[in-house]
């Protein structure tokens, strides 16, 4: 893998058992016969996916930031006569391993030396569409290039000659409209008819780099265009396009930035934590589900006891400001709670004691129905799922490319280059998933400090909709401080960090997209792959979390190590000493612990006063980052680097904490 | 890798032997000895002839540096100008692969916050940085297009 790749020389040679090694001659097309395996290639962004999708029937994400599709999918389909195996790689712009999609797509054509090419082009990209052709040309392959996206062409006023372009390439040319599914019978009708293309290679001298090699190409490719490709740009450019100049432009990309963060803070922080997160917890769990959990487990394990009933209250609402809604419904429900006395006199016996510590296992106060599951599915997953939602909405629209140019000044403070705002963002989902695709960008010292600030001050969904709710109970300048103070962390720790940490950014280099309207469709199949994902990884932890606790409280630890821990949260902190169990619970999960201060600050008789919500609250964000993420971190920067930020972060969480205290108390005083 | 470059004695521009302008179909082809400087248009010889004693005495010969360098980086060009590629610099294969190479015309859309520039139908943003190392032919006025969106407080800083 570490040496340059070599391109064979293109011989129209049917790869031997030399070349192939288990591979039967057979597997070869020698009469027209549909291939046994494809493998789809072509520049990013170009709709590779959804020519997979068409080919196999099935769906893998499809985006419009390059560097997304870093999963090799493959799937098997009938075309035609015969089974095929189909394989879709990851966009690239060179063959030459210098990114890691090049390097698995070079490994991809190394492992199947029989597999024919499918080549996506981007109609309107054929000159970049093209060096990709020549470089593969060059490994003396079968192959067809398919056309895609000829619509957009003609829109802007282009046209291809595609029988020019079969003739000077010496392969099969198909066109296609993927997202529409047009063009798919012709490419597997084309597929048997695939050969190597018949270009003459470039004569290089032998020390000539990959830039001399692409040069030299790029000259061929100028010829191939000009007896086959004509294109004049439309007088007045659409409205996307314009949209597009805009959403980069100083002043009006401001603005429009703006508006998309209302948006969203409209849709994720007051319809999905709030409106739904109500309706779910309040008139699912605890008016609904809870109850008939409770009962049903009375009668499996009986012993005696009376469960306390409340009349709980629901309501339905369309939020308007973080204060003011428009109520639809209001409702009472008279509904059993957790808490529960033994019948006066009762003395347990063995087999009641059993009976009861399931009892509680199951929905008592840290109850796994009770507590896990109603915090994981009504209060996580509402806010999740509206955020992932918008996340897949602008991702498919090709607009955050464009907001990594708007905030390219601002990140370059942190040692940064703008596309880190595309983690950063996704990191107000989940840190988690957001430390994983912290690989979209160049240099190791970049995706330390991203992970370093993702783990320490950008707060995930889950944590955002509880800070939200907490704000609520706070004045607006609370809420603005809080902001400011985040962003303060945020920019003293990047370039603190990026100090520490040797290395240079990377220069700042990004396609943009077009920007496109949304394929609905698609928009939902990532956010189901997000929630999926999300579900998988949140819900174990949420129990296992919950039975930590339970056994902790059970075996009377809880009290004690809260004990522990009270001279730090009593005395610097100034928050009462049942803080210390939800510091403890942000352990498992930070989400999970601010959920729970979220019980104590807003709960029907708070514990905390405004000021200690927001100490609370600033401490919770840049708290220990949950265990996943702390699991994530190891295993893409390693242990010593995750040991590392973890020593940071406590204790720099407790000092902005103490410290927010002491400068809330003088400011009060004066 | 040793790269071997030009300079240009009129103007004192840098480029490599393969940027060397030369109008398509001239006759002489391979047999021409002469290279022309992608900056000013300036032929000369590619390899210089030796210094004759005479002229060391004299003190001539010397590139001087006296002609107007007309190469300038995108950077300096204003928002909507199209403008050819002469040289790049740096990781140039990074710009090769999205067709961006010397003789390509690119024009310059932005260049606040970030540059962004357009080359064939692909848009690219960059670095200041990588900007200044990208140079280019001044527009003249033919080559200049009606300005697009962006340009009103575009053109200044």
């Amino acid at each position: 893998m570490a040496g340059r790749h070599q391109p064979q020389r293109a011989e129209p040679r049917a790869p031997s058992g030399a070349a192939g090694g288990s591979w039967p001659a057979s597997a070869v097309p020698a009469a027209p016969a549909a291939p046994a395996r494809v493998l789809l290639v072509g520049n990013p962004n170009v709709g590779k996916s959804v020519l997979f999708k068409n080919l196999t029937g099935r769906y893998v994400t499809v985006s419009n930031f390059p560097g997304t599709t870093v999963e090799v999918v493959s799937a098997r389909a009938r075309l035609g006569e015969s089974e095929v195996e189909v394989i879709d790689s990851p966009g690239i712009n060179d063959l030459a391993p210098a990114s890691e999609e090049a390097r698995v797509t070079g490994e991809l054509l190394r492992r199947h030396p029989e597999a024919t090419l499918v080549q996506v082009a981007d109609a309107r990209n054929l000159r970049r569409a093209l060096l990709l052709t020549l470089q593969l040309a060059e490994t003396g392959r079968p192959m067809v290039l398919v056309l895609n996206m000829l619509d957009e062409l003609a829109e802007r006023g282009g046209r291809i000659d595609r029988a020019a372009l079969e003739r000077l390439l010496g392969i099969p040319v198909v066109g296609a409209v993927a997202v529409r599914n047009h063009g798919t019978e012709r490419l597997i009708a084309a597929l048997p008819r695939a050969r190597p293309p018949a270009v003459e290679m470039e004569t290089m001298p032998a020390g000539a780099g990959d830039y001399q090699r692409n040069r030299a190409r790029l000259a061929r490719i100028q010829r191939i265009l000009s007896a086959c490709y004509t294109m004049h740009q439309p007088a007045r450019p659409g409205l996307a396009v314009r949209l597009g100049f805009w959403a980069m432009h100083p002043v009006k990309g401001l603005a429009l930035m703006a508006a998309v963060l209302g948006a969203v803070f409209w849709f994720v922080g007051l319809l999905g934590a709030g409106t739904l997160v109500d309706l779910l917890e309040v008139g699912v769990f605890e008016q609904r589900l809870s109850p008939a959990a409770i009962s049903a487990l009375d009668r499996v394990l009986p012993f005696p006891h009376q469960h306390e009933v409340a009349s709980v209250p629901g309501s339905l609402g369309v939020p308007l400001t973080p204060v003011h809604e428009i109520e639809l419904a209001a409702w009472q429900v008279e509904a059993v709670g957790t808490g529960y006395a033994l019948a006066p006199g009762a003395q347990l016996t063995g087999g009641q004691q059993a009976l009861r510590f399931a009892h509680d296992f199951l929905v008592g106060d840290y109850g796994a129905l009770t507590m896990a599951l109603s915090y994981a599915l009504a209060i996580v997953l509402p806010i999740v799922t509206t955020f992932f939602l918008l996340f897949s909405l602008l991702e498919d629209s090709g607009y955050l490319p464009r907001l990594a140019i708007l905030v390219n000044r601002l990140f370059r403070v942190m040692g940064l280059n703008g596309k880190a705002v595309l983690p950063m963002v996704l990191g107000l989902g989940c840190d988690t998933m957001a430390t994983m695709t912290t690989r979209i960008l160049e240099t190791r010292k970049e995706r330390v400090v991203t992970t370093m600030l993702l783990a320490l001050a950008i707060p995930c969904s889950a944590q955002l909709g509880v800070l939200l709710a907490m704000m609520a109970a706070l004045s607006p300048a609370a809420a603005v401080a809080w902001l400011a103070l985040m962003l303060a962390v945020l920019l003293a720790v990047g370039r603190l960090t990026a100090r520490v940490f040797p290395g240079e950014a990377a220069e700042f280099l990004l396609e943009i997209p077009p920007l496109r309207r949304p394929q609905l469709g698609n928009v939902w199949l990532k956010t189901r792959s997000r929630i999926g994902w999300y579900l998988r990884e949140v819900i174990p932890l949420f129990v296992a979390g919950t039975a930590v606790l339970f056994l902790l409280d059970r075996l009377r630890l809880l009290g004690r190590i809260a004990a522990l821990g009270e001279p730090l949260v009593v005395g610097w902190l100034g928050l009462p000493r049942e803080m210390a169990n939800a510091l403890l619970v942000g352990f498992l999960r930070r989400d999970f612990g601010a959920v729970y201060v979220l019980d104590a600050a807003t709960g029907p008789s708070p514990l905390l006063d405004p000021l200690q919500i927001f100490v609370a609250m600033v401490t919770i964000t840049l708290f220990m980052p949950c265990f996943a993420n702390f699991l994530m971190i190891a295993r893409e920067h390693g242990q010593r680097v995750a040991w590392a930020m973890t020593a940071f972060i406590f204790p720099f969480a407790f000092l902005v904490g103490g410290v927010a205290l002491r400068v809330g108390r003088w400011l009060s005083a004066i | 890798m040793a790269e071997r470059y030009l300079i240009c004695p009129l103007c004192g521009f840098e480029f490599e032997p393969e940027d060397a302008l030369c109008a398509h179909g001239c006759p002489l082809r391979a047999h021409c000895a002469l290279v022309r400087c992608p900056s000013c248009d300036y032929e000369f010889p590619e390899r210089p002839r030796p210094r004759s004693w005479l002229r060391r005495l004299l003190g001539g010969g010397e590139p001087t540096g006296e002609g107007e360098c007309q190469a300038m980086s995108v950077d300096q060009l204003g928002a909507g100008q199209s403008a050819r590629v002469l040289s790049l610099s740096g990781d140039r294969n990074r710009l090769a692969v999205f067709g961006l190479v010397p003789g390509a015309e690119i024009t310059l859309l932005q260049r606040r916050p970030a540059c962004v520039v357009q080359v064939g139908q692909t848009e690219l943003a960059l670095d200041r940085a990588i900007a200044r190392r990208i140079l280019v032919q001044p527009p003249t006025a033919a080559h200049q297009r009606p300005p697009a969106e962006t340009t009103t407080e575009a053109g200044g800083a």
